[in-house]
């Protein structure tokens, strides 16, 4: 047993769990705007935002691992919302583009910048886990135990119940919203922006909103990334990651948050389990990818197949349901 | 209610209204007309706000409302549906209506999370408003239907309750009996008729069927190439040598 469970939390696999957390938050970052109608693919030059600010706040300025975190994501939000501001006009590909360009800015900045010490990057950012680590070796007696139950994989396991917490919150945080009024304001642009505008809703503001909570999502993910790597550079936050982050929302399913929960995890686990086929790992990722379009192009959870999974009942769920299968 | 003074718009050398002079009095229901092309659509769209006018005035009872976002407007009082039905497809019948009630409430996300009482409270306000609507124009059976599955003419009347669920005091209707049998036409016709006596709205339509037009307005204005042609009730208007012309051609 004690084998098995060594086996299990070998810190390989709780590498890839956590990578899940942070990778789902990012799927979340596209969703959000997406869910408004806005594709956004600004989300790696935010997560970039949210990863340096954080890391230099607590390498350089000393600051504490959470604090750092949480001032790295409201930088970010704080950028999304200005960048927001020009790009309202934008739809469609050119908001696409725009955005893209703006993450592009991002990294040419991260690349010459001395504070980020450009192509080299930000090396010995301090890690949660081994300070977690630190603390239950001078403050457990777990040090001196056998077993699975070293103080480092403790606080590998402590970090990820920490990570799905944080995401746990973000995806109650954004299911509230996407059933109140704020939702419905966003549905309402994402199906007809002429008519949201006709009924009363504020498209530049609810634009504005979910850029924000975009940018704070992405800076938060950015942030953690940092603290749980040992070393960030620009090229973590490329194009790669921009079209991988919406690769997660639109492989998933794009109907529903689920969805994209859904694609992040197995968009992160999928090339890991690939690995026995060695050079041809990221040839079998590229087909099974367009398999998958292919023959499911709704992604792999559709709104139909969440409402079959829900249990709640039918009439509290036609209040607030979301757009189903097949739409028009 | 309702005072157009001078108004023009032109797109890239189409004057598409030109100088036009319009009022709708209070409670009336009042009619815009005139041939393809003479600008109809476009007057809707200047009074909604979705286009700003080049010149001239809209005064909303007596507040100038011209160039100022569609969203403000619909929050002053001015409702509308559209020509070619634009209803939020995927979403159901009852969350159509919903979605029209945000100008009328104010929780926002925050709330939504917290799940404040004063969230709570509204919701189910929203529900039940939405509810009424969709009573009142008969379609509570298809509350949670997708409304882009809705048959063509319950499309129309729920873009109508849509629009009066912004709570409007006036409702501009873009040919709300287009392409409808005379039965169709019949039933939107009566239920024209209780928006204004039943639910104490201003309604200004437009519309190509003269059996709803003439039926139904109190006034009507007429429109040829963006100007206006002809003013005044519908006896008037449908004698009017200008009208006859218009439509039919000079002899």
């Amino acid at each position: 047993m004690t084998d098995f469970l060594g086996d299990v939390l070998n810190p390989y696999n709780l590498q890839v769990v956590m990578l899940i957390a942070i990778n789902c938050l990012l799927g979340l970052s596209v969703w959000v705007p997406l869910s408004a109608g806005q594709l956004s693919l600004g989300g790696a030059g935010f997560m970039s935002l949210g990863a340096y600010t954080a890391a230099l706040l607590s390498m350089q300025a000393g600051w504490s691992m959470p604090l750092a975190i949480l001032a790295g994501a409201l930088g970010a939000a704080f950028v999304a919302f200005l960048l927001g501001y020009p790009t309202l006009r934008l739809q469609g590909v050119y908001l696409a583009i725009a955005t893209l360009a703006f993450g592009e800015m991002v990294r040419i900045l991260a690349l010459n910048l001395r504070i980020t010490n450009g192509a080299l990057g930000l090396a010995g950012i301090p890690q949660m886990v081994d300070e977690v680590s630190w603390y239950l070796w001078d403050n457990t007696s777990l040090g001196s135990s056998m077993g699975p139950w070293d103080p480092h994989t403790v606080a590998s396991l402590i970090m990820v119940g920490l990570l799905y917490l944080i995401l746990g919150l973000a995806v109650y945080c954004l299911l509230r919203q996407a059933s109140s009024r704020v939702g419905r304001a966003l549905r309402a642009i994402q199906a007809d922006e002429l008519a949201a505008k006709a009924m009363g809703v504020d498209t530049r503001y609810y634009k504005l909103l979910v850029f924000t909570q975009s940018g704070f999502l992405a800076g938060l993910a950015g942030g953690i990334y940092a603290h749980l790597y040992y070393f960030i550079g620009p090229g973590d936050f490329g194009f790669n990651r921009a079209i991988e982050m919406l690769l997660y929302v639109v492989l998933g399913g794009m109907q529903t948050l689920w969805g994209t929960l859904v694609g992040a995890a197995a968009l992160t686990t999928l090339p890991e389990l690939l690995r026995f086929s060695a050079s041809y790992r990221l040839m079998a990722y590229g087909s099974l990818l367009v398999l998958l379009m292919t023959f499911r192009p709704e992604g792999l959870l559709s709104a139909a197949t969440v409402e079959r999974l829900s249990f709640r009942s039918r009439r509290r769920r036609a209040a607030t349901a979301p757009p189903r299968e097949g739409a028009a | 209610m309702l005072e157009l003074r001078g108004v023009s718009i032109s797109f890239g050398g189409v004057q598409a209204v030109d100088h036009v002079n319009m009022d709708v009095a209070d409670g009336e229901i009042a009619g815009l007309i005139g041939p393809n092309g003479a600008g109809k659509t476009t007057v809707f769209n200047l009074i909604t706000g979705i286009y700003a006018p080049d010149s001239g005035t809209i005064k909303f009872r007596g507040k100038a409302i011209q160039g100022l976002p569609p969203h403000r407007i619909t929050e002053l009082g001015v409702a509308r549906t559209f020509q070619n039905i634009r209803l939020f497809g995927t979403a159901s019948v009852l969350e159509n209506v919903m979605m029209a009630r945000h100008c009328r409430t104010r929780s926002g996300s925050l709330a939504a999370i917290f799940q404040t009482p004063g969230h709570r409270r509204e919701e189910e306000e929203t529900r039940r408003r939405a509810l009424e609507l969709l009573e009142f124009v008969d379609l509570a059976d298809a509350r949670d239907v997708r409304a882009a599955d809705l048959p063509y003419g319950r499309q129309r009347r729920l873009e109508i309750a849509r629009a009066l669920a912004t709570e409007p005091q006036l409702l501009l209707l873009d040919e709300p009996a287009a392409g409808m049998n005379e039965t169709e036409s019949e039933s939107v016709m009566g239920l024209i008729r209780r928006i204004r006596d039943e639910l104490r709205k201003t309604v200004l339509l437009i519309d190509h069927d003269m059996n709803v037009v003439m039926g139904l307005c109190d006034r009507i204005t007429v429109l040829n190439f963006g100007r206006l042609l002809a003013h005044g009730r519908p006896e008037e208007v449908r004698t009017n040598p200008d009208v006859i012309e218009a439509y039919l051609g000079r002899e």
